[in-house]
């Protein structure tokens, strides 16, 4: 196997892993009952996610400069998603006219726009 | 069927879900999402010919930018124009209903 | 590419973008609708990528769905109570929910058989599909900018563009017309949100750096003053939900800033006139230059005129006096 070879599996198998986790996020996103619950899974899978896919790209890109443009995407994603995501648990993101946005299709609200 | 002829069935079924849901829906709102789907039909169709050259045609890319801004604009005066709609409509006795008041 | 087979990809793609575009219009709630658009936009952006587009990939994620979905969420989840009475289905169709929606069905599924037999004839049919690639490629020595997208659009076609700007100026003042009388600006929340405040200090100068690498780079590669303009509006926009955004003392300057855009644009196209007896004619040698001034400018325009038509949409009352 030569190192070429070896660079693009590897790579291969960072995004097809990094796609899993994305699922994996989206499954709980669709499947888990409240707001909280909803954001601690789609952060933390989707950074992962996000994280193992860049470092996949990262094998092969062509250039050091373009392989630190895929690493910044990265570094501008997380601290936005945590942002988010503390701002949507805070209740302070959606308006105080209190329609803090269901999923799609689950019935009750357990609480979640509570402060 | 090519991958050309393909892209253009996508644009057809765009834009014959966006402007039939254009004539029925009740909602503003969702009339304004519609056209905006029709808009992205039609320029599914531009970016699909433009494909047709390696590289592809700047012309019809061109084009397609001049459409997206386009379409930013038409959808912020829209939704602007929605939203002082219900204002004045949830407050219908008030001074300065909807377009009403000194103008800058 | 256009003669190949299609590929999986391909329809799987395409497939996903119609389902998108289904359930963004199909949706029972606005809210749902909204964020069904927005992951429309996601893959119309990963679509135009797979077509070799981009520029307009850049664009679209942007403008398209950054822009546009800044304001659909604000008009969705600020407005006034009264529109969203809870149990409202705001799609549905009047009349007999069953009989209108099966005759919707058949209309759009005829509509877009009719437009899909007629697309696909004229492309076969085609006129040579070289388009105007040929033409473009042979003039890009006397464009001034590398990127054959950049040159058509600020030089050989930017009549188009001049007319663009014009039309994103007048949207602009159509929303400050409807603003009338002062209004009080949308409550900031009682507890500024110190994250939120953080976040906005920290990312809008990165924002700042990014749309200023996009304008430069759209000389030689995708990017360019529209996508930039939206990356700098997209900034504003931020600094606004974080409470740091251009206040009513900045109004002057918010007026300069959309005027120089146009403005420059215009001095460009009769200085082309005077200089060389064509509307807009740019003289090659002082071309790279000058499509370089007038990009900067536009695109410090395009991102207030963005700004400002957002925030045109939050200004007014939140609750009843």
């Amino acid at each position: 196997m030569t190192a070429g070879l070896l660079l693009e599996l590897l790579s291969a198998v960072l995004v097809v892993a990094g796609t899993g986790f994305f699922t994996v996020g989206t499954l709980g996103l669709v499947r888990l009952p409240d707001l909280r619950t909803r954001l601690h899974a789609l952060t933390k899978a989707d950074n992962l996610g996000l994280g193992l896919v860049v470092l996949g790209l990262v094998l092969q890109a062509g250039s050091a400069g373009a392989a630190a443009k895929l690493l910044v995407v990265w570094f501008l994603a997380m601290p936005a998603s945590a942002v988010v995501a503390h701002l949507m648990s805070r209740g302070g993101g959606l308006s105080a006219a209190g329609s803090a946005a269901d999923g799609p299709g689950t019935p009750g609200e357990g609480g979640s726009g509570g402060g | 069927m090519s991958t050309l002829e393909w892209y253009l069935w996508v644009a057809a079924a765009l834009l014959g879900l966006a402007c039939v849901r254009l004539l029925l829906a009740r909602d503003p709102l969702v009339r304004l999402i519609a056209i905006n789907v029709a808009g992205s039909g039609s320029l599914l169709v531009l970016v699909a010919l433009a494909a047709r050259t390696d590289p592809p045609d700047p012309v019809l890319h061109a084009l397609v930018l001049t459409g997206i801004v386009i379409t930013v604009a038409f959808t912020g005066v829209g939704l602007v124009l929605l939203r002082r709609a219900e204002e004045a409509a949830e407050a219908p006795g008030e001074d300065g209903a909807a377009g009403n008041g000194e103008g800058p | 590419m256009g003669d190949d087979p299609v590929g999986l990809l391909d329809v799987l793609l395409g497939l996903a973008v119609v389902a998108g575009a289904a359930t963004a219009l199909t949706a029972r709630r606005r809210m749902g609708a909204v964020v069904s658009f927005l992951v429309l936009g996601v893959l119309l952006a990963v679509l135009w990528s797979r077509l070799g587009a981009p520029d307009v990939a850049l664009a679209e994620a942007a403008i398209g769905t950054g822009v546009t979905g800044a304001l659909f969420v604000d008009a969705v989840t600020r407005g006034p109570p009264a529109a969203r009475p809870p149990g409202a289905v705001p799609g549905a169709v009047p009349g007999a929910g069953a009989r209108a929606g099966v005759s919707g069905a058949l209309a759009a599924v005829l509509l877009g058989a009719g437009l899909g037999t007629a697309f696909a004839g004229a492309a076969g049919a085609g006129a040579a599909p070289g388009g105007l690639t040929g033409q473009v490629l042979g003039r890009m020595d006397v464009a001034g900018v590398e990127h054959p997208v950049s040159a058509v659009l600020l030089n050989f076609r930017s009549y188009d563009t001049l007319l663009e700007v014009v039309v994103l100026f007048v949207a602009v003042l159509s929303v400050t017309a409807t603003l009338g009388e002062e209004r009080p600006r949308h409550p900031a929340p009682a507890a500024r949100a110190a994250t939120l405040v953080w976040f906005c200090r920290v990312m809008a100068p990165v924002l700042v750096l990014v749309a200023a690498w996009v304008l430069f780079a759209g000389s030689d590669r995708p990017g360019g003053a529209f996508q930039s303009g939206a990356v700098l509006a997209g900034a504003l926009i931020l600094m606004d939900t974080a409470g740091l955004g251009p206040g009513p003392d900045h109004g002057r300057l918010l007026r300069v800033a959309l005027v120089v855009g146009p403005a420059a644009f215009l001095v460009v196209a009769a200085g082309g006139l005077v200089a060389e007896g064509e509307w807009l004619a740019l003289d090659p040698v002082w071309a790279g230059g000058l499509i370089v001034a007038v990009e900067t400018l536009l695109a410090l325009s395009i991102g207030v005129a963005l700004t400002v038509v957002f925030l045109a949409l939050g200004r007014g009352r939140v609750s009843p006096p």
